[in-house]
């Protein structure tokens, strides 16, 4: 029962942070059909970032990581995907392999390849213990801010007319500008909020694993990607539960394998995606109620 | 005053022409129809128009001003408003929220209320389903959803790309019905239909599309009784006018 416990919170802390990785993909994707790979070093420069603050005050450290990530997703946006913009979906992948690997490599240069151990937030490494749980403080932080994070842009998406315009977009972007709303300022907003978000995942990520490292993003991204298939492409909702599902069941996966299986975990994970794009192409949690009647 | 004129208008999907040195205009508040068989480049026409599609050659004017290389969200803030084919309402967007993404020109949250309220009295099935999907009405109410939510861009022409297909014969009334009170309003209207059978109740002209060319073009009731429609449609080789 403890143990259950214990894997169930550790299933959703993790879930939580694959979750905001894939609204971000998903919402990117959905606007623009860009499987944005470079989500991966958003959160990577982010980490590092709150590495070379890991002195100063936690709260400047915070913010500065939001502000260079929110920057660099939007210059990212302006110098490298815009000129793209109106290509297939296969050069917008390239071009988002390519930024990534650019800024992969960046990283290397300024900072070398090796591991940089440093801590954010020492304290979180405690746990509380609740009659006989132990859930360490990270899980608590971890849930509270994607928590908060997630309703504060799903109350975005849904109440501000800027939000509404962002959900047309995702689901038909031409029909969205044929009614006037403007490519330029919903893809900025797109990648300003991917920026936010990916910054919150890098705080909680450096956090958990306590390093930098240039390739650390590339889990996420993927996992995001992975997310937003098994949501549904362009379905935002859906996204967000496909990454809750991606992480939960590879944390199950890792408490119930028996240890010899243990490192084929991701291949059971991806092996459900197949079985998704081939069962289900429209994802898992787009309802027959939804769809367009014809 | 001449609203929309298009002059020697070519358009291709790469090696496929589409549009072939099209020529048309509309008066201020007049109606125009455009007919052609499955594949004559009426769709292609509207998405020029629109901004969607980019002309090979050829221009097009609105209120005089060229449009050429305009975004098409700069084009329908022009007031140029598009009903697509298949009507595109949004997905997972409530039917309140598909109209308020129409909304990009009145200011404030009373001038938007005012409006919003002005169409929910003409199209009673919207205010009743608010708050439901917009994609969960049935095909017609559909239809009004996608002509209700381009009415509120306040345009000055409204194109409307097969308003008809695939509805029951009671909605079609009820949405002529809605595009004879456009007319009655004084909104240009450029109306393309598949099928030519209803076309006059809306359109003071009419022209006929083939193979991307204009072929036949006069008032609608000469176009649609002329002995020359059935060629036109399969795509005579010059271009006839109704006298
Ligand atoms: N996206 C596209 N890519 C390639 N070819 C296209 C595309 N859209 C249309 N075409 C071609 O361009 C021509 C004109 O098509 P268009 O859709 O404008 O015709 P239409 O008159 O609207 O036909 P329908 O009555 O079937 O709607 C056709 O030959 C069609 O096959
Ligand atoms: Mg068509």
């Amino acid at each position: 029962m403890t143990f259950a416990i214990q894997t169930l919170i550790d299933a959703i802390s993790v879930g939580a942070l694959y979750a905001i990785s894939a609204l971000g993909i998903g919402l990117l994707f959905g606007i623009m059909r860009l499987v944005n790979f470079a989500q991966s070093e958003f959160v990577t420069v982010g980490v590092y970032t709150l590495m070379m603050l890991a002195n100063a005050w936690f709260p400047l450290a915070a913010l500065a990581a939001v502000v260079v990530v929110v920057l660099l997703a939007l210059t990212v946006e302006r110098l490298a995907f815009r000129p793209v913009r109106n290509a297939d979906p296969a050069t917008l992948l390239i071009a988002s392999f390519a930024v990534s690997y650019f800024l992969q490599n960046g990283l290397v240069l300024l900072f070398g390849a090796r591991p940089i151990g440093f801590d954010v937030l020492p304290g979180l490494g405690q746990a509380i213990q609740v009659e006989t749980v132990r859930i360490p403080l990270l899980n608590i932080v971890t849930i509270a801010a994607t928590s908060t994070l997630l309703l504060g842009v799903g109350l975005f998406l849904r109440l501000t007319r800027t939000g509404i315009e962002m959900r047309a977009a995702a689901v038909d972007f031409r029909m969205a500008r044929l009614m006037g709303v403007k490519a330029d300022r919903v893809i900025a907003v797109g990648f300003g909020l991917a920026g936010i978000m990916s910054a919150v995942v890098s705080i909680l990520y450096a956090a958990q694993t306590g390093t930098a490292s240039p390739a650390m993003g590339l889990q996420l991204a993927l996992v995001g990607f992975v997310a937003t298939v098994i949501g549904g492409m362009g379905n935002l909702p859906g996204a967000v539960l496909g990454g809750l599902a991606v992480g939960a069941i590879s944390v199950l996966l890792q408490a119930v394998l028996p240890p010899d299986l243990r490192v084929f975990r991701e291949a059971f994970v991806y092996a459900a995606v197949i079985a998704v794009l081939l069962l289900r192409p429209q994802g898992l949690f787009r309802s027959a109620a939804e769809r367009e009647r014809v | 005053m001449t609203l929309l004129r298009i002059d020697g208008l070519s358009a291709a999907y790469g090696p496929v022409p589409a549009l072939r040195n099209v020529g048309l205009s509309l008066g201020e508040g007049e109606t125009l129809g455009v007919v052609g068989a499955n594949g004559a480049g009426k769709s292609t026409l509207t998405l020029a128009i629109a901004g969607i599609v980019r002309p090979s050659s050829g221009d097009i004017f609105f209120d005089g001003m060229s449009l050429a290389g305009l975004l098409p969200e700069t084009i329908a803030r022009l007031g140029v408003a598009l009903v697509p084919e298949g009507r595109h309402i949004f997905e997972g967007l409530t039917v309140e929220e598909n109209l308020l993404i129409g909304l990009n020109g009145a200011v404030g949250r009373q001038a938007r209320r005012d409006a919003l309220e002005r169409i929910y009295d003409a199209f009673p099935i919207l205010r009743q389903r608010r708050t439901g999907f917009g994609t969960r009405l049935s095909g017609g109410e559909q239809q009004q959803l996608a002509i209700a939510r381009a009415l509120l861009m306040n345009p000055r022409l409204l194109i409307l790309d097969e308003p008809s297909l695939g509805l029951a014969p009671i909605m079609v009334d009820k949405v002529y019905k809605i595009l004879r009170d456009l007319r009655q309003q004084g909104v240009a209207l450029l109306l393309v239909e598949q099928n030519p059978a209803r076309i006059a109740e809306v359109a003071d002209r009419t022209v006929v599309l083939a193979n991307g060319a204009v072929r036949l073009s006069g008032a609608s009731a000469d176009v649609l009784s002329s002995d020359l429609l059935s060629r036109a449609y399969l795509g005579a080789e010059e271009h006839e006018v109704c006298a």
